[in-house]
């Protein structure tokens, strides 16, 4: 069957960066995705789909779509198609008439459940037919983050759309959206190409974008701009290199510098004003430091860059000024001054200002630091406390928010606090992100920890909690934050402890035993999602560990590292037989279990179990307290698991006498209870080939959010 | 050269002959010609308008005792409100631009996303900042909310940096030595306005005054608006308005207390916006 290539361009006035990606998303013909299945349920065949976009336009380019197909439109019931004498009544013609069928075109089903209905089968519809009411809706199926209007017709999207080029090979596929008439005519760079372009066909068009200076593949442009700017020491900034690829049409540069005086300022300051005010880029020395020279990319090659790169040279220059009368400004009154301002700042309503929130952090690291950072002086953590937050307050801080922290650094070392006290408030917003650092320093990592668990505390006492895409608090990121720190700086903390001391700070409602539970099963939910985002470990395996009780991070993950290190022994195995057995038994009886009593045994099988049992008790504690894990699971194999095998071989456990049954399933559990509350629920562990249903959802790899 | 005086009268020709009417900025201090009630009340209705301006705009916080190239407590804008915004809009912009001597083939001209938005008027909208080499030369925003209110008709604001326009066309570093004419430069008329401006606003405005200001202003516009006055109700806003950004400015006013002033003052701009539009379906107000 011939088949040919569609081109679909949506012209519009500059869309945001972000807005791009987000279009791009939609298009890319994710399995699944609302667009996807547009195609998929009209049954228009393809091959290959191919998303661009620039600042202007977005393009999708798809190939191999047959010019044709057969069609089956369905009509009415039978029961409505025909009267009782079988002749077809006046609704099977109307719908034939609109199909523009006759009585002989018509199919019949057979004998079927429900209401089956007559239907039409066409052939060798023309696709572009079909595409034509498909376009529209591709338009409409393309969401973002905000919209707006721009006309009398109330059409919403990104930017206004101001054009529409779509081509079915040389055929125009022509429909109307939003008061515009699609055409085969798309525009060039605004300022460097033809305003309007005719194209001929689908690999015309391409020819006819790149002959008016478009480059449509932001990949492409992204390519380009790496390429100039690795031939340089450039500080890197992968945000700012997707936006400014998203700013262009087609990319070409200048290279210009600043006066060095203003190096004074503080790197980040720097760095921030020039990506934040001009998208520019700042060139570094070997060292790493910044030096006065700069990258702007332009939209489109100019003849004559001198006057360019100094106007560039000139706004950044007024920048910096404001940057350096902003620091001035700033650090005219020491650092604790302007904490005094944070009684003003509402922190979050129902829980206080910000000054509460310091004073909070303050009791929150106290309680930390007397469990696991026994080097650290309250004296410091009572002197840093009010100045983690003061620099919000600041005219920099309020200009650039994303410099929470590190202008509160500098400004403590201006004010001369101490070097520590100026890290731990830089730090204690770490991690700010996904792949960020951690802090460094013991008291930077401990107010970390107790600004995010006061964080979490806080909002879901007032049930701000996560719920699916909704995290506005990142919270889920600050719960990895934790975690992080934890593992990381090898601490072993109690979270129903320290999760516990949060809430009694709070007199906020819902600071209660439920709010407690919520917090601990998210926090363990994140860890579950964290390792498991890093691939090293078994899913099943990170599900039975937080089973057993994952209260203790560190703990909790030394262990799965253990565990994960015998996964293949024969050892690790035996044990699993050892939980498993135990645990169906136990969990189909489902009855409230007696102490174990020795006079109801009856069988020897009985005694030697609970022998071994006792034997092995208190050693195999013992060493899942030492955290030597994988010599108490040898250590109960060794004594149970060969007179366990006995046991369930000989012993009848179900017997009718209930309190022999009891007493038996009483001891199969206090052997499950030992392995599992001390290492881990192995019954969750998956075997090959044998039925895994009754793991449930928990099992399931759960994306990371 | 191009004088400065030059810039605004080719302006004012560009958009008559586009159909606006060219009327004066407004007497009263405000922040931005979206101010001006040829803005703010026009832009409520589904009436066709077309509208160009100077508005001298007022920006306490943004003074730099004449000391920033960029920044100032007191500048101009020329301000364009029309409505429908034809298709061919940005294009139009680009001409006014060819028209006052910018060639956009000679430099890097774009538009870079703003989603504009006024909290003491209760006006959003999504545009750009217009970038000549970089700098923000003029604001582009597509209403589509005003004094609280969802429009039915879309106005295109197109608002330009009149200095900062000049400074690149002359070639200038410095706002103050800008020409205004063949003898009489930028600072001239305003270098000491602007340094005494900032010294008064940032040091020697007296806060309880300002305050008291505002609360005075605040209960004069809500006993107009009571009384049906729509635009005397509104000129009281517009000075409400200023005596907030004075404190503001001045810095004695907490980050609750501020955001608490611009729910006020929006109240205020909402109550006017609403009476306009009751007003105005039974006649027309003039403006």
């Amino acid at each position: 069957m011939s088949t040919t290539e569609l081109i679909f361009e949506i012209g519009t006035e500059e869309l945001p960066s972000h807005d791009i990606d987000a279009a791009l998303e939609a298009l890319a013909f994710k399995k699944g995705s609302p667009i996807e299945n547009l195609f998929l349920s009209n049954n228009i065949k393809f091959n290959k789909t191919y998303a661009y976009a620039t600042p202007r336009r977005l393009i999708l380019h798809m190939s191999d779509i047959p010019l044709c197909q057969d069609i089956v439109i369905e009509g009415p019931p039978v029961r409505i198609a025909y009267d009782n004498q079988g002749s077809p009544t006046k609704a099977l013609e109307a719908f034939l008439q609109k199909n523009n069928a006759c009585l002989r075109d018509i199919t019949r089903p057979g004998e079927g459940p429900g209401d089956p209905r007559v239907s039409i089968q066409k052939k060798d519809v023309p696709n572009a037919a079909i595409l034509i009411n498909i376009l529209p809706k591709v338009i409409g199926l393309i969401h973002f983050s905000k919209d707006m209007r721009w006309n009398e017709g109330g059409a919403v999207f990104s930017r206004p759309v101001r054009w529409l080029t779509a081509l079915f090979g040389s055929r125009i596929l022509s429909f109307e959206y939003a008061g515009i008439k699609s055409s085969n005519v798309t525009r060039g760079h605004r300022f460097l190409g033809h305003p309007l372009v005719r194209v001929k066909g689908p690999s015309h068009y391409f020819k006819a974008l790149k002959a008016n200076h478009v480059v449509w593949d932001n990949n492409l442009r992204k390519k380009m701009i790496l390429s100039f700017l690795e031939r340089r020491r450039w500080h890197i900034n992968d945000e700012l290199l997707s936006e400014v690829a998203n700013l262009v049409e087609k990319p070409s540069f200048i290279e210009g510098s600043f006066d060095k005086k203003y190096l004074q300022i503080p790197r980040e300051v720097l760095l921030a004003s020039m990506s934040k005010h001009q998208r520019i880029f700042c060139l570094e020395d070997r060292k790493g430091a910044l030096t006065n020279r700069f990258i702007g990319v332009l939209n489109g090659a100019n003849k004559d860059t001198r006057q360019i790169t100094r106007n560039f040279e000139n706004v950044l220059e007024a920048r910096l000024k404001d940057a350096l009368f902003f620091y001035k400004s700033d650090t005219k009154k020491p650092l604790d001054e302007w904490a005094a301002g944070l009684s003003d700042i509402v922190f979050c309503k129902g829980l206080g200002t910000m000054r509460d929130k310091t004073r909070r952090i303050e009791e929150i690291a106290g309680f930390i630091s007397q469990r696991c950072f026994p080097d650290i002086k309250k004296g410091d953590i009572a002197k840093a406390a009010p100045l983690l937050k003061a620099d919000l307050l600041t005219a920099m801080v309020r200009e650039f928010p994303s410099l929470q922290g590190i202008m509160g650094m500098y400004y403590a070392k201006d004010s001369g606090q101490e070097e520590d006290i100026c890290l731990a408030i830089s730090q204690h917003y770490l991690p700010r992100f996904a792949a960020d650092i951690l802090p460094s320093t013991g008291l930077g990592a401990l107010f970390s920890l107790a600004d995010k668990f006061d964080n979490i505390a806080c909002y879901f006492c007032v049930g701000k909690m996560p719920k699916g895409n909704w995290d506005p608090y990142a919270l889920r990121r600050q719960a990895i934050g934790i975690l992080s720190i934890l593992m990381n700086n090898k601490i072993s903390l109690s979270l129903s402890g320290v999760v516990g001391f949060c809430l009694s700070l709070n007199t906020a409602p819902g600071g209660s035993d439920k709010a407690k539970e919520l917090i601990l099963g998210f926090l363990k939910d994140r860890f579950a999602s964290m390792l498991l985002a890093r691939g090293e470990y078994r899913h099943d395996l990170i599900e039975s560990v937080a089973a057993g009780g994952a209260d203790d991070i560190y703990k909790t993950y030394l262990k799965l590292d253990e565990l994960n290190s015998i996964i293949n022994e024969s050892a690790f195995e035996k044990a699993r037989v050892i939980v498993e057995r135990t645990h169906n038994i136990v969990k189909a009886a489902n009855i409230n279990l007696p102490g174990i009593d020795e006079r109801l045994f009856s069988e020897p099988q009985e005694h030697e179990v609970f022998n071994g049992f006792n034997e092995i008790k208190s050693d195999f504690i013992g060493l899942c307290q030492r955290g030597d894990f994988s010599h108490a699971t040898d250590n109960i194999v060794t004594a149970l698991s060969d007179s366990l095998g006995d046991y369930f071989d000989k012993v009848m456990v179900n017997v009718d006498d209930k309190r022999v049954r009891a007493n038996r399933l009483a001891l199969l559990s206090a052997i499950n209870r030992l392995y599992v509350d001390n290492i881990a629920d192995l019954s969750l562990i998956v075997v090959e080939g044998k039925d895994s249903s009754r793991k449930g959802p928990a099992a399931k790899p759960r994306q990371d959010k | 050269m191009i004088y400065f005086h030059d810039i605004i009268e080719r302006l004012n020709g560009f958009w008559k002959r586009a159909g606006a009417v060219i009327a004066l900025g407004y007497d009263i201090e405000s922040g931005a010609g979206t101010f001006h009630p040829l803005t703010f009340f026009r832009s409520l209705d589904t009436e066709p308008w077309r509208v160009g301006f100077v508005q001298p705009s007022r920006r306490p916080a943004d003074g730099r005792f004449a000391d920033n190239p960029l920044r100032m407590q007191r500048y101009y804008q020329y301000q364009v409100l029309i409505k429908p915004a034809p298709g061919d809009i940005q294009e139009m912009y680009l001409d006014s631009l060819r028209h006052i001597g910018i060639n956009p083939r000679q430099h890097d001209i774009r538009f870079v996303q703003d989603d504009w938005e006024s909290p003491t008027l209760g006006a959003s909208g999504l545009g750009w900042e217009v970038w000549f080499d970089s700098l923000e030369i003029t604001q582009f925003t597509y209403f589509q909310q005003m004094g609280g209110l969802e429009l039915k008709a879309i106005s295109c604001e197109i608002t330009y940096g009149l200095e900062r326009i000049a400074m690149f066309l002359q070639k200038k570093t410095d706002v103050f030595s800008i020409q205004w004419n063949k003898d009489t430069t930028y600072g001239d008329m305003h270098y000491q306005q602007e340094k005494e401006g900032s010294e008064y606003n940032f040091e020697h405005l007296n806060p309880d005054m300002a305050a008291g200001l505002f609360d005075i202003y605040e209960k004069e516009s809500g006993r107009l608006s009571r009384l049906g006055l729509v635009l005397p109700a509104y000129e009281y806003m517009l000075k409400a308005s200023h005596a907030f950004n004075l404190l503001d400015a001045r810095g004695t006013i907490s980050v609750t207390e501020r955001a608490s002033y611009i729910a006020r003052v929006r109240e205020l701009a909402k109550a006017c916006a609403k009476l306009y539009m009751e007003k105005n379906e039974h006649d027309r107000t003039d403006i």
